[in-house]
């Protein structure tokens, strides 16, 4: 078939739907684009645009769900990420079922089989083995233990997502002491996945604070400024991360621990925000709407705040959300060294620091599943960055 | 462009006078010194050690100056190449670094290497051929090794050849040159060994220099000059050649000076989980043991390497693009 | 439109280049049909969005990625032998000896037509090897010696100039020389003025002129001008989207325009008539190129629009004199399609 044989097939074929299509499209985007695009703030736009990016949509939704089970992890989690039974100690993840080889039917409720350990009495070596013969159904909304929902006092509960009734259920396996590995996974995101959103937040204000002295004084602040900026990204970010978390001391509460793990993940983040902010401010201060506002008499405050940080921190936010992926790193690798959050905390990192032993790995490699929680955590946000950034682009067309 | 090279070498020296503080006051920062540490460990393991010989120590190491006098002292030592002494190895840190710098440069310049030579071919395929299966299939991979932390990436590899091999270790030498001085032999053995943790520290920054590649490439084969090349009647792939891959190279060398610091970052994470003999488990030490000179000497280093990076890619840009050349002349 | 002649250089027969995205197929040539006398100046003009740049980039073949010639030929003439162009491969080596040699062109954009990290010598001592196989230093010569003759101040200096270093104009004149190099058949122009000074405009035009009579080439001159037409053009080509309107002589077209089209956009010239200006704008905007509308696509905006038959069938291309032709109703003639 000759080139524009194909290519008089292609147009006549769906020239009807191709029609229909964009008649339609062109409808919303007149309805949409006519009336609403006059009238359309900043951040409706955005929304559209960011609508669009469907790998970004994805991801969002992914993480958004993620956010959920951290929010309700106690309920989520079929245990309680710190009680350990030693009887099951390095069980691997159960398989689940729906159909019985035994019975050759089908159940509609899924199903895991019973687990019992083995000891291999010449080589001292544990093994699992499945009990094929006893089902545990899996049962939701049941009650499991005690727990108090982020430890706020009159939430307390015993409600959970999904449990068995007999022996253990363990989607992930479990740890080298017997932790249900899901229940532990779901209680880190709480800390993983905070780190970078708090670290944001603390960079966001620290570099519009700095940014906007820095650009809207200028002279030798400005310079100043610049040259510790520079320093500061001139240094490696691992060595400094570590140096700094090595500070804290080890007696210190849980929670002043993650915040000053949080302060130190920021101390790199501000200085590109800042650096946008400054290049943004020096040239928005020639800007026609800013030399109207300040003839108007607009103090300066009201000029930085009304006028000038509105223009562009969009595109602020959307930078940095790039930024969350190595604020998730940066935790997880200091805990990992051990150097940032400690053992009774719950953290991916944390969990990695169980799995770096060799003989561990090799027994056990489930327990290098918080990685993966790590590694999804990191790709969704970079494509919900990359979609945010793309959105909040002034200079991208619709 | 000799202009522009001095100005950015002497905006360095207030830069690495920042950076000097910021590493004295980073080591400072833990509560305690490195006597109060080292008695700690005494005490620990059951010894009694008397006021006196503790003051003493501390006399000996300039521990009872006030903080900004040990600054002062430590900036001016740094103009004469002395790093100061290591606590905890009795030994000048400089020589200590010295020791254990040639493998991290190693592993980073390899990476480096594997980075760009990997990175760079891929990004113009995917350009050229966007939206084809090849560009799907090395976007996907590198967003892959753009969502895996390097560290994890070396815990999986370690798993992996071990449940393949029964080898715990993925070290820099075999057995019998560990501990060789440096000679033909053992640089041709450490070749056999570095691939692995260079492939591990080079696969993040790989798969983000694929991306600027490939968009920069989108970017440029657009350009009108390329439209106009055709119709001067150059083929396409001469055309391809000669402007838009030329051009779009622009972008990504300036990439060096930032690919640089991560992968001395992921240098140090990957030896450590690795067990690799280079400045990363020494550093750790120093950090735990607040061995200060050698910590702050180390990050003080790193930063220099740093620097120079930057400084390198400045350089290979305003040769490599007219436009910076003269823009800064 | 236009009957062919012996003496025609470039003929142009129902072209048609259609664009292909996901929004749908853009027809951005339906149905052109020209011919370009030999040593003749043809001027195409049209507002933006009609087509005239892509008319340049299917006679080379050189469209962007997702543009296809769908249908049509372009036949080229060189002493007495006819080449279909559209019948070569797009990367042949046949085409790519034609493009630069036979068919020059220049660009709108002189800024980014050149390569920002090659100086302008190179990138026009590379035409004059590839197609004329002189030495490195030959070629550095000739090429010395056409920027001397297009008038670039100190050719022997600027030859070794990077284009961000030359005025708007000079970078004009480098982007002719390079055109020129290889001494064309035809060369294409495509809005050569739009995107330098005032001032510089008439040097360039007055350049392009000078080079034709010189080197007797033939031109065709896209742009969006209507008064470079009038100074330079023999032939006009009024084109409206993707398709030719009015063909005819530069006194026919100026002096006696047929379709409300041209008439319009000679309307929407300012004129200085005692004292104060006229300026007639046309109605509406040029629509969407992705659905033109049926029949004539300039009905919607057609001030002589008749009902029932301008928005139902395409008008047939009419000769209403020697040598003039028009696409409209107003002039008779059955549906051509």
């Amino acid at each position: 078939m000759s080139l524009q044989t194909t290519l008089r097939k292609i147009n006549d074929f769906p020239a009807d739907l191709i029609q229909r299509r964009r008649d339609k499209r062109r409808k919303r985007l007149i309805d949409e684009k006519g009336k609403q695009l006059l009238v359309a703030s900043q951040w409706q736009l955005i929304r559209w645009k960011f609508a669009r990016h469907k790998l970004a949509m994805a991801s969002l939704f992914l993480l958004g769900i993620m956010y959920l089970a951290a929010i309700f992890a106690e309920f989520v989690s079929p245990y309680d990420p710190r009680s350990f039974r030693e009887q099951y100690a390095m069980a691997p993840p159960q398989r689940i079922r729906f159909f019985d080889p035994h019975e050759g039917r089908f159940h509609l409720r899924p199903f895991v089989y019973s687990i019992t350990r083995q000891l291999d009495p010449d080589t001292w070596q544990v093994t699992f083995e499945e009990d094929r013969t006893e089902k545990q159904f899996i049962r939701f909304f049941v009650r499991g233990s005690q727990y108090r929902l982020m430890n706020i006092p009159f939430l307390e509960g015993n409600l959970r997502l999904f449990g068995v009734e007999e022996g253990i259920i363990s989607l992930l396996g479990n740890d080298t002491r017997g932790r249900d590995l899901f229940s532990r996974i779901v209680h880190g995101s709480r800390i993983s996945l905070t780190v970078g959103l708090l670290g944001i937040a603390i960079s966001f204000f620290v570099g519009v604070l700095i940014g906007g002295l820095s650009g809207y004084f200028g002279g030798l602040l400005d310079v100043i400024i610049q040259r510790v900026i520079e320093a500061i990204k001139a240094i490696p970010t691992i060595p400094l991360w570590m140096a700094l978390s090595v500070a804290l001391p080890i007696h210190w509460p849980l929670t002043r621990v993650y915040f000053f793990i949080v302060l130190i993940l920021s101390i790199i983040g501000w200085t590109g925000v800042a650096r946008v902010v400054r290049g943004k401010f020096l040239s928005l201060r020639t800007e026609d709407f800013v030399t109207a506002a300040e003839l108007d008499g607009a103090s300066t405050g009201r000029l930085i705040f009304r006028y000038m940080l509105p223009s562009f921190y969009s595109y602020v936010i959307a930078r940095l959300t790039l930024e969350v992926p190595a604020m998730i790193l940066g935790e997880t690798a200091l805990s990992f060294l051990g150097l940032g959050l400690q053992a009774p905390a719950i953290s991916w990192g944390v969990m990695l620091k169980d799995a770096q032993h060799i003989r561990v790995l090799a027994n056990a490699p489930w327990m290098l599943l918080p990685g993966l929680f790590v590694f999804i955590a990191i790709l969704a946000f970079n494509f919900v960055g990359d979609g945010l950034r793309d959105a909040a682009d002034p200079y991208s067309n619709i | 462009m000799l202009d522009f090279l001095m100005r950015r070498m002497l905006l360095m020296i207030p830069t690495l006078f920042i950076v000097s503080g910021i590493s004295f006051f980073v080591i400072q920062a833990p509560p305690g010194d490195f006597v109060t540490a080292h008695v700690q460990r005494l005490e620990d393991r059951g010894q009694i050690v008397d006021r006196e010989a503790i003051e003493a120590m501390r006399a000996r190491y300039g521990l009872d100056q006030p903080a900004h006098v040990q600054y002062v002292r430590w900036i001016r030592s740094m103009f004469r190449g002395d790093l100061g002494m290591s606590f905890d190895w009795g030994a000048p840190v400089s020589r200590v670094i010295a020791r254990r710098i040639p493998n991290s440069l190693i592993i980073s310049l390899f990476s480096f290497l594997f980075v760009y030579a990997v990175a760079i071919p891929i990004g113009m395929l995917s350009a050229t051929r966007q939206y084809s299966v090849a560009d799907y299939f090395f976007t996907f991979v590198a967003f892959v090794g753009l969502g895996i932390p390097n560290f994890l990436f070396a815990l999986v590899m370690l798993w992996v050849v071990y449940s393949m091999t029964g080898q715990v270790l993925i070290g820099l030498f075999s057995a019998e040159y560990v501990d060789a001085a440096w000679s033909w032999a053992r640089f041709m053995d450490m070749l056999r060994h570095v691939w692995i943790p260079a492939i591990i520290v080079g696969t993040a920054g790989t798969a983000k220099i694929v991306r600027v590649m490939r968009a920069s490439l989108l970017d440029e084969l657009q350009k009108p000059y390329v439209m106009v090349a055709r119709a001067k009647g150059l083929s396409r792939s001469h055309v391809n050649y000669k402007y838009p891959f030329r051009i779009a190279i622009n972008p990504v060398v300036s990439t060096i000076g930032w690919t640089l610091p991560s992968l001395i970052t992921g240098e140090m994470l990957v030896s450590l989980v690795l067990g690799l003999p280079t400045l990363a488990p020494i550093f750790l030490r120093a950090l735990q043991m607040q061995d200060m000179y050698l910590a702050g000497g180390i990050v003080f280093v790193l930063t220099l390497l740093t620097l120079l990076g930057t400084l390198i890619s400045d350089i290979l840009l305003g040769w490599i693009d007219p436009r910076i050349r003269f823009s800064s002349m | 439109m236009a009957t062919e002649t012996a003496d025609d250089v470039l003929s142009v027969h129902d072209l048609k280049s259609y664009f292909f995205s996901r929004e749908g197929t853009l027809r951005a040539i339906d149905g052109l049909s020209f011919n370009l006398k030999a040593g003749k100046v043809l001027g195409i003009a049209g507002e933006s969005g009609c087509g005239k740049s892509v008319t340049a980039q299917s006679i080379l073949r050189i469209l962007p990625r997702h543009g296809k010639t769908v249908s049509g030929q372009v036949l080229l003439t060189r002493d007495g032998k006819v080449t279909d162009l559209l019948a070569l491969g797009e990367e042949s080596s046949e085409i790519r000896r034609i493009r630069g040699k036979e068919i020059a062109m220049i660009f709108q954009e002189p800024m980014t037509s050149f390569s920002p990290v090659h100086t302008i010598g190179d990138q026009i001592i590379e035409t004059i090897r590839l197609h004329r196989g002189l030495s490195k230093a030959q070629a550095r010569a000739s090429a010395i010696e056409i920027l001397e003759s297009v008038g670039m101040p100190h050719p022997s200096r600027t030859i070794d100039e990077y284009p961000f270093n030359l005025s708007g104009g000079m970078r004009q004149r480098a982007m002719i020389a390079m055109a020129l190099s290889c001494n064309p058949r035809v060369l294409i122009a495509d809005e050569p003025t739009t995107a330098v000074d005032v001032t510089i405009q008439a040097q360039v035009l007055e350049l392009i002129r000078q080079m034709q009579a010189q080197l007797g080439m033939a031109v065709i001159m896209i742009t969006h001008d209507l008064g470079v037409i009038a100074e330079l053009a023999d032939h006009v080509l009024i084109m409206y989207l993707g398709r030719g309107v009015e063909f005819g002589s530069v006194e026919q077209i100026f002096h006696n325009p047929k379709h409300p089209y041209t008439r319009g956009l000679l309307a929407s010239i300012p004129k200085l008539q005692k004292g104060h200006t006229l300026v007639e704008p046309i109605k509406g905007a040029v629509p969407n190129p992705y659905d033109a509308p049926a029949g004539c696509p300039f009905h919607p905006r057609c001030p002589q629009f008749m009902q029932g038959t301008c928005e139902v069938t395409m008008p047939q291309v009419v000769e209403v004199e020697p040598g003039h032709w028009v696409a409209c109703h107003l002039y008779g003639g059955e549906d051509q399609r």
